[in-house]
């Protein structure tokens, strides 16, 4: 009943403000962040109560749905560890998005709202839907609010934006749709189920059934559709435009949440469902998760517009992502999906900082600014932190992060490794100059000097975001030790289409095998006898 | 005395004999790192409601608390040993402390945990890192008096001891690298300090970027370690007795029995402990490669089991996999070397120094802590914690010492010239960093971290010196405008004379005792087997000497001898430092002065550091060594004093100057190199990719001309939208008819 509570009461939040009348602003904010804290607050259980040691999928529900040409759906809901934590992410940062557009949203406020609540419902599905067909109509739904939300309330240029990403986007699920039916009648299967499928498909490919071509054309079907979400080097020049253009709130969920649908459905469904064909190309998305390390970090150098570098920084920290995703080592596919939760918090928290500097300047040209750490320090200590996250400094998320995906791409092979970390130094480059140009120097321009420092309302904002920061970089084995089983799900699914296991079983560092030890022989570890020399 | 007696005896246990409680000690190593963090937290969340002395003191409290508690601690590792709990029959040498607190990350057969561990060298280190850091924090309380940003600045001051004490004390690669990248953090808040110069903003963030290129080959190095031997740790994880933390055992090296597995009797075979760190790791590919361990061929699939030569085991780890044909010896060697680049980056060696005279931004006790004494010198602790795995590979320590000897000699060329003070001693440090790489590639790591600890003196000393001639010229840096000043400072030229004489390599004083051993070691590591490349280091570190004796007393000369060249205005204000400054000013002088009879002849604490030794003999040809570098120290001092003090010689303008004074005023244009060909080259392609592939590429010709290719098949289409009726139910007729001819024969 949880999933289906939790997917269910931000839409049904969202029918009073259908009827309540639009000067009840104050009202509708308070009701709709209500909503969305009750929504965070019942997710809870799913971090909480998710067991690591228990079944694979949890919080399992089954309801029939429709039956139709053959074609049989079912509400079908359960969560693993990965994406319990992907939920409770998005119920997390939803109260943040809301509580930030406070000030930020000043006309048609009801029907902000509105599109935010049933955003909430679809990206909740999305995580939580066990049935590929309920995933597609989730997946797509969460569609037409981010739609809305930056094209009536976004910037001068939201046309533009808002259509690129809508057919960016549509052009990948319909290539998406098409390969979902055609896999479902060559399966023969009895449901949607993505459980049942991915075995179904198994069987198939044993059998000889599934010919190479039909696998890798449905894989790039699928694979597009995620990389585009993603997104992925070079599919990505919709992300800039959607996130300078959306307002603030609009970014923040984008950033933190939707993108991950991407990964997490090359997690779920395409290396799944097509592991020989992801074998096969896993090599050539790594080589595209490099270029958008490094073209990503090159192109977020030039911007002039903050969101724009921010967005641009998105594409080369989920290049390091996928990095480890596809890297199909045990270190890199958690490091990828933690580094999954790590971008959500640390971009959702870089958008929401931008955003407040918007609501004061209504710029966001890094040239208008300069030296204002002076006159908002405390504003500048969380920006500089939030930075730090950004950059993988040990001790905050992103290192956690960006160290076990890099390491799990250099195990499959040293030069991805190598190229991957780039990354780490053009991360730095682009961050540290940007903060340079904003807050550091001179105060350059006049009507900066009376910029007002981070407010109460602004402070409950971001303190949860820069309290999860140092949580995941100093205690990162908990939401390790979660996506664990599905991890290695993961991995047995993507070897499964090999005869043995090549890779070696995996180990843990108790269970290696140690002598019998005797009488210690008292010397310190350090002073190591020097008995080379002898014959 | 009995007065003295009863208070010891009035003194707990613990603080009277620290060795007899070794396992207390070693659990509250964390009290080392976590005061100043407490400090930290003070000043960053209270520095608006506590007074500027209080923020102060509670820094320096903090520091000194560090101090002593590691004090206690390094006592403690040298007392008598423990016998162990109760009942335990296991005598546990008290030679190093070690306990883990928690798990970090534990991810797919990875594991990192937050543990520290104190021997002999984290041991040193520390003590020099809180000691100098104490009395830096003491300085600074008088040096920053009338900054605006008291509280923060010791905030950060704090946090960058805690980051170096992470540095020092981790106990696995992870948790140094925690601390690195802390130290790089601090460093560059620090240098940026006054951001509201954007000049010096833009040096603390070039130190953070030239340090982070470093920082990725270290983690590169770290990845190579990972998967060869799977594991981070130094050494094996101590031992739990109870909840007490006690060491676990060293390999053990046996010979075999006649009737054991397939070795012939009388081999060796090693036998690790449980949960192995590098350490044991390097020592048993060591042995079992046989002799030094140069030629470590076994392979990364090794498995010491099959041959019955005791219990090494590669091939459950990844190595095999990811460096396919590989050796052990070819992975370490890569690793290693790996892991020197990100020593170049913190160590500022070449060709990644160019960010350490630009640190020179931040205020000056930071460079005297930061970018001399301790920070700068992690590089040479890392590859000294790591030596047994240096040693391995013979051209990496020959890379090494070339690096080492090349910084040392360009440095110094580039320190003759410089006419800011902190611009000397700042290229002063990076060519003493080269010193002691050099002593690391001769396989001398001892030396190394000797020349680290009296280099820790005598540069704070100095720094702090010019931090106090600053202070009084009304912060002047450039030596041109000085001159004349020993009369009006005369703790700071007394106390400067010490460092500069230590520094120039005057007998008897701390920096001879190290300086001259490296050099030593140099020569005897030629005569070892007659490699030129070590003849030609040793006459460039030669060379190196004698620079460095003529830029210090230069810089003696044009500050403290002469008359003044300052400003009426200026000279006014002239004036000795205040106590809080001088006194730490005179206790480095004192460690500068005697620090090497003491820890040079006293303790031998190359030798005490229980680091890999070279093969060769290190005190060979002393005697020969021994004129040549008195030679080179008293002619650089010799020159220098006779130009500057004297004949009162003055730097002329740069436009009347020789084309070689040029070239090292310039630093051999090299800085500029990377300021305008690299940093240029760099945002210039950036924008170039943009304009080509985001903007032309991508947006106009795909996406627009996907858009265009739509509209061009709309146009088509369009074309049968005719509005003739007609038309449309001829359509209709005929997919009517389409359709009934389906159903009936379908």
């Amino acid at each position: 009943m949880l999933l289906t509570a939790l997917i269910l009461l931000p839409l049904l939040g969202a029918i009073p403000l259908l009827i309540v009348r639009d000067n009840n602003a104050r009202e509708i904010k308070v009701w709709a962040i209500m909503i969305s804290v009750l929504t965070f607050l019942i997710s809870l259980p799913l971090y909480f109560n998710y067991d690591p040691d228990g079944e694979l999928f949890q919080f399992v529900e089954l309801y029939r749905w429709f039956s139709l040409q053959g074609l049989r759906a079912r509400f079908s809901l359960g969560v693993d560890g990965i994406s319990a934590l992907l939920i409770v992410l998005t119920t997390f940062i939803m109260p943040i998005a809301l509580l930030g557009s406070w000030n930020y949203i000043k006309d048609r406020q009801k029907e902000f709202y509105l599109c935010m609540l049933v955003l909430e419902t679809a990206m909740i599905g999305v995580f939580a839907a066990q049935d590929l067909f309920l995933f597609f109509v989730f997946f797509e739904a969460s569609l037409i609010p981010m739609y809305l939300l930056i094209g009536i309330w976004g910037g001068d240029n939201c046309i533009y934006a808002t259509t690129k990403f809508v057919l960016y986007t549509v052009f990948g699920s319909l290539l998406m749709f098409v390969a979902i039916l055609f896999v479902y009648h060559k399966c023969g299967a009895a449901h949607f189920g993505i459980a049942h499928l991915t075995e179904q498909l198994a069987q198939l490919r044993e059998a000889g059934m599934l010919s190479r071509a039909e696998e890798f054309w449905c894989f790039w079907a699928f694979a597009l559709a995620f990389a585009i979400k993603l997104p992925l080097w070079p599919l990505h020049t919709w992300l800039p435009d959607a996130h300078v253009e959306a307002p603030t709130p609009g970014s923040v969920v984008l950033a933190a949440v939707l993108l991950k649908m991407g990964g997490y459905g090359f997690l779920r469904l395409v290396v799944p469902f097509f592991p020989m064909a992801s074998e096969a190309y896993a090599p050539l998305l790594m080589v595209l998760c490099i270029v958008g390390i490094i073209y990503g970090s090159l192109m977020a150098f030039t911007q002039k517009d903050m969101k724009k570098l921010i967005a641009y920084s998105s594409v080369a920290h989920l290049g390091t992502c996928m990095l480890g995703i596809f890297s199909f080592t045990a270190v890199g596919v958690q490091g990828g999906a933690y580094q999954m939760l790590n971008h959500g918090i640390s971009t959702g928290a870089l958008f929401l900082l931008v955003g407040m500097l918007y609501e004061r300047t209504h710029t966001r040209m890094i040239d208008y600014y300069g030296g204002i750490a002076k006159i908002v320090p405390v504003f500048t200590v969380c920006f500089v932190l939030v930075t730090l996250s950004s950059i993988g400094l040990p001790l905050t998320n992103g290192f956690v992060g960006e160290f076990t995906c890099l390491m799990g791409a250099f195990q499959r092979n040293p030069w991805f490794g190598v190229f991957g970390g780039l990354g780490v130094v053009l991360g730095a480059v682009y961050m540290l100059y940007l903060v340079k140009r904003v807050f550091f120097g001179k105060v350059i321009r006049q009507s900066n000097e009376h910029l007002a420092d981070i407010g109460g309302r602004e402070m409950a904002l971001i303190l949860p975001l820069l309290a999860m920061i140092f949580v995941m970089g100093i205690a990162p084995n908990p939401f390790f030790r979660r996506m664990q089983p599905a991890v290695e799900e993961y991995l047995r699914l993507s070897k499964a289409h090999k005869p043995a296991p090549v890779a070696p079983a995996p180990r843990t560092v108790a269970a290696r095998p140690a002598p019998a030890a005797p009488v210690p022989v008292p010397q310190d570890a350090t002073e190591l006898p020097d008995v080379g020399n002898e014959p | 005395m009995d007065g003295l007696q009863f208070l010891v005896s009035w003194l707990p246990e613990w603080l009277r004999e620290p060795g007899r409680f070794y396992a207390f000690y070693a659990e509250t190593l964390y009290l080392i790192p976590l005061l100043p963090f407490a400090g930290f937290l003070i000043n960053a969340f209270g520095r608006k409601s506590i007074s500027r002395g209080a923020s102060g003191a509670v820094a320096t409290l903090a520091a000194f608390g560090a101090f002593f508690w590691a004090f206690l601690s390094f006592c403690a590792t040298l007392g008598p040993a423990d016998t162990g709990p109760s009942g335990s029959e296991v005598e546990f040498p008290a030679r190093a402390l070690h306990a883990i607190y928690a798990d970090w990350i534990s991810v797919g057969g990875f594991s990192c945990s937050f543990g520290f561990y104190l021997d002999q060298l984290s041991g040193v280190m520390t003590l020099v890192i809180t000691g100098v850091g104490t009395l830096i924090h003491l300085y600074s309380m008088g040096y920053m008096a009338h900054d605006k940003a008291f509280a923060r600045y010791f905030c950060y001051l704090n946090l960058f001891l805690f980051s170096m004490l992470l540095l020092v004390l981790g106990d696995n690669l992870v948790l140094l690298f925690v601390g690195w990248e802390g130290v790089g953090l601090c460093s560059y808040l620090l240098i940026g300090f006054w951001y509201e110069d954007a000049a010096k903003a833009a040096a603390g963030m070039k130190a953070f970027i030239f340090n982070r290129v470093g920082d990725l080959g270290f983690l590169l190095g770290i990845f190579v370690l990972v998967a060869v031997f799977g594991t981070v740790n130094f050494v094996s994880t101590p031992v739990k007795v109870g909840t007490r933390n006690y060491p676990s055992e060293p390999n053990r090296v046996e010979r075999a029995e006649a009737d054991e597995g397939e070795a012939a009797p009388g081999q060796m075979q090693v036998i690790l402990p449980d949960h192995p760190g590098l350490l044991n790791y390097a020592h048993a590919v060591r042995v079992l490669s046989g002799g030094k361990g140069l030629s470590a061929n076994l392979p990364l699939d090794y498995d010491a089991a099959k041959t019955g030569r005791g219990n090494l085991n590669l091939s459950d780890k990844l190595g095999s996999s990811v460096f396919p044909n590989g050796t052990v010896g070819f992975a370490l060697a890569l690793a290693c070397l790996l892991l020197f680049v990100g020593a170049c980056g913190k160590s500022a060696q070449l060709p990644l120094y160019a960010w350490l005279p630009d640190a020179m931004a931040g205020p000056t006790p930071v460079s005297a802590l930061i970018h001399a004494a301790t920070m700068v010198t992690a590089g040479v602790y890392m590859v000294a914690r790591l030596s047994s795995l240096f040693a391995f590979s013979e051209t990496v320590l020959s890379v090494i010492a070339i690096v080492g000897g090349l910084t040392a000699i360009f440095a110094a060329l580039c320190g003759l010239t410089q006419t800011d003070i902190k611009k000397v001693l700042a290229y002063s440090t990076v060519s003493q960093l080269g010193y002691m790489f050099l002593a690391a590639g001769v396989g001398a790591f001892g030396l190394a971290i000797f020349h680290v600890v009296t280099h820790a003196f005598f540069k704070a000393l100095l720094f702090l010196g010019a931090g106090s001639v600053i202070h009084g010229m009304s912060e002047e840096q450039d030596l041109r405008k000085m001159g004349g000043l020993r009369h009006k400072m005369p703790i700071t030229f007394w106390t400067m004379l010490i460092g500069s004489a230590a520094l120039a390599g005057v007998p008897f004083t701390a920096g001879w005792y190290s300086k001259d051993q490296i050099l030593g070691a140099l020569l005897a590591r030629y005569e070892h087997d007659h490699q030129t490349v070590f003849l030609i280091l040793y006459v460039l570190a030669l060379v190196g000497a004698f620079c460095t004796a003529f830029y210090t007393f230069r810089l003696m000369g044009l500050a403290f001898f002469g008359t003044s060249r300052a400003s009426e205005e200026t000279q006014h204000h002239i004036h000795e430092s205040p106590p809080v400054m001088t006194v730490p000013l005179v206790i480095l002088a004192i460690f500068s002065a005697i620090g090497g009879v003491w820890f040079g002849s006293g303790v031998n604490l190359p030798e005490f550091l229980g680091l890999p030794e070279p093969s060769f003999d290190l005190h060979h040809g002393h005697t020969l060594n021994l004129i040549l570098a008195g030679v080179a120290a008293f002619g650089g001092i010799g020159l220098a004093l006779l130009l500057y003090v004297q004949q009162g010689k003055q730097p002329k303008p740069e436009t009347e100057q020789g084309p070689l004074y040029r070239l090292s005023k310039e630093r051999f244009y090299v800085e500029r190199f990377y300021d305008r060909v690299v940093c240029g080259g760099f945002a210039l392609f950036a924008e170039v990719l943009h304009l080509l592939v985001d903007v032309i590429l991508i947006d106009t010709l795909l996406v627009y001309g996907a858009g265009g290719l739509v509209r061009w098949i709309a146009g088509l289409m369009r074309k049968l939208q005719s509005g003739v009726v007609n038309a449309y139910a001829a359509g209709i007729l005929i997919g009517a008819l389409v359709v009934l001819y389906k159903l009936l024969h379908g």
